[in-house]
């Protein structure tokens, strides 16, 4: 097929510059408002199925398995210690660009819950390994903004 | 899932690439030659024969909104029906094959296309697709999904990690091979174990890199294929999941969804045992241990048997089982949403005994699975043969 000719130098090949600009703000809804408020208090609520026997986190309005409604009395407080289920040293960051110190981040299954939260894990030179017990650190009262950095980080327990 | 009234066949194939940049060729050309070529493949003339045209793609990959607007013209497909779906090939597959089994076409075109090496930065469009409430303000790569599902399915399977590095060295080299393979390489297990880190325990090597290129097949109904070709490969069953999208509430050990579109086309064309009904396998590789847990989610091997298979060379081209002689997304390349459909050119021409140097003799049914890839649940599955 004649389409390509040669082209001896990549410079002479013309291109068009552009990007594009999204804004906007992500309402986080009824189960999320009460869920954010709770970590700027310190807890962490989940919101739990009695039909199917499993516990959301971050709590919601409805039930994934039987799409049945979790309405007032399925919210429990679970964590804020857990269960390591996997972790990774992550060496790039979200541009693609390498990090000159990588970051640790876990996967954690919280006492009473089922669903499994992914988070920073700082863990200073604590072998990790799977089922290893850890818990939700959270930054200071005033520091809390209602976001999920309210937890600052898992730690290993002593 | 019942079988369709109709039956359903591919009867053209056409391809651009695949090549790690493609600066001479926009998009659209890229989409052009691969289509011309389909067309001529099936012995077709779109203008009067092509009754409509699916597509899949991203518009944050395509750099423009609405980005299926910009497909008919290419491909013929003008005052056609023209559909697009934002998802993997193989779902634009089953899109053309419901089409036609639907009676709404004879002779439908299936496209789609990567120009990775047009975006500048496709970490962060990744990245985009995390939950911006629950996991974005974490700011980290969405590779750490993956470090953390191969972790767990290490932990889970006990499989070694020089297994999985396997996977890379067996494709890397298959794609040698193979002439549409951009990243075909030689290497060795050390080269894989000892690249440099990712996400741990995930090295560079173990990721396929994105690639650019185009790929375009022609579906025609039963009765048509026969008149047009008597090297038709037919779709005995199609199926497609979506498991929990949350990374709360997902499945980290055993790609579920994976499963799920596998039963539904096992189902479809009738098999019980997927272990020995097909001759060869092309599987989504985009990291190597997907290799490993796909052909576990497709029920080919037990949970934790396909590490040792690959080690015994049991997936080889010449093995019991080849899976992935084309290369693999490894070896090829990522073609983004073109992923499936890449995979699912390998085993068309395979079929049809036109794959060169890589033929699997004889070869007369195959599997074809694809993953919509990071962060994504979403997994498609077609059982091919040569037989209706
Ligand atoms: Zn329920």
């Amino acid at each position: 097929m004649p389409l390509k000719e040669r082209i001896p130098h990549l410079h002479e090949v013309r291109s068009w510059r552009g990007s594009i600009q999204l804004e906007g703000v992500y309402t986080v809804g009824v189960a999320g408002e009460r869920w954010l408020q709770g970590l700027q208090e310190g807890r962490i609520y989940g919101t739990r199925c009695l039909r199917c026997r499993y516990t959301y986190v971050p709590a919601r309005l409805f039930c994934e398995r039987c799409l049945g409604h979790l309405g007032e009395d399925a919210w429990i407080e679970v964590g804020p210690q857990g269960t390591l289920m996997a972790w990774t040293q992550v060496h790039v960051a979200p541009d693609g660009q390498r990090l000159s110190h990588p970051r640790c981040i876990g996967l954690v299954r919280l006492d009473r819950a089922d669903a499994l939260m992914v988070h920073e894990l700082q863990a200073e030179d604590r072998p990790l390994q799977v089922g290893l017990r850890v818990e939700a650190v959270f930054r200071s009262p005033a520091e809390r903004v209602g976001s999920l950095r309210d937890v600052a980080y898992f730690r290993p327990l002593p | 899932m019942r079988r369709w009234n109709t039956e359903v066949a591919i009867v053209g194939a056409g391809w651009s690439g695949f090549r790690s940049i493609s600066p001479d060729l926009s998009f659209r050309e890229m989409m052009f030659e691969a289509a011309t070529k389909a067309y001529s493949d099936a012995g077709i003339d779109p203008r009067r024969d092509l009754d409509g045209l699916v597509t899949a793609e991203e518009d944050f990959h395509e750099g423009v909104a609405i980005s299926d607007e910009y497909v008919p013209d290419q491909m013929g497909a003008v005052l056609k029906s023209v559909h697009t779906i934002a998802g993997d090939g193989l779902q634009a597959l089953a899109a053309g094959v419901m089409q036609i089994a639907a009676g709404a076409g004879r002779i439908v075109a299936v496209e789609s296309h990567s120009k990775a090496s047009n975006v500048l930065n496709l970490d962060q469009i990744t990245a985009l697709a995390l939950d911006p409430v629950y996991q974005r303000p974490l700011e980290a790569h969405p590779i750490f999904i993956a470090g953390l599902e191969f972790r767990r399915y290490l932990e889970v399977t006990g499989t070694p990690i020089e297994h999985v590095a396997r996977v890379v060295v067996k494709n890397r080299r298959n794609a040698l091979r193979n002439p549409r393979a951009a990243f075909p390489a030689d290497l060795t297990l050390e080269d894989v174990l000892h690249s440099e880190p990712l996400a741990e325990p995930l090295t560079r090597a173990m990721a396929a890199d994105p690639a650019d290129g185009c790929v375009v097949f022609v579906l025609a109904r039963g009765d048509v294929a026969r008149t047009l070709t008597d090297r038709a490969v037919w779709i005995r069953g199609l199926g497609w999941a979506t498991d929990s999208y949350t990374l709360e509430n997902r499945d980290w050990e055993g790609a579920r969804y994976l499963r799920q579109a596998a039963e539904r086309a096992y189902r479809q064309a009738g098999i019980q045992s997927p272990r020995r009904a097909f001759d060869l396998v092309e599987v989504d590789d985009t990291f190597a241990y997907k290799e490993l847990q796909h052909l576990e989610a497709l029920g080919l091997c037990r949970p934790g048997e396909a590490g040792r298979w690959t080690a015994e060379g049991a997936t080889e081209v010449g093995g019991e089982l080849p899976v992935n002689p084309s290369g693999g997304c490894l070896g090829e390349g990522h073609l983004l949403e073109a992923s499936g459909l890449a995979r699912l050119l390998e085993a068309v021409l395979q079929l049809r005994g036109e794959a060169g140097p890589r033929q699997v003799p004889n070869a007369r049914t195959a599997l074809v699975a694809s993953w919509r890839g990071l962060p994504t649940t979403t997994g498609a599955v077609a059982v091919l043969s040569r037989e209706p």
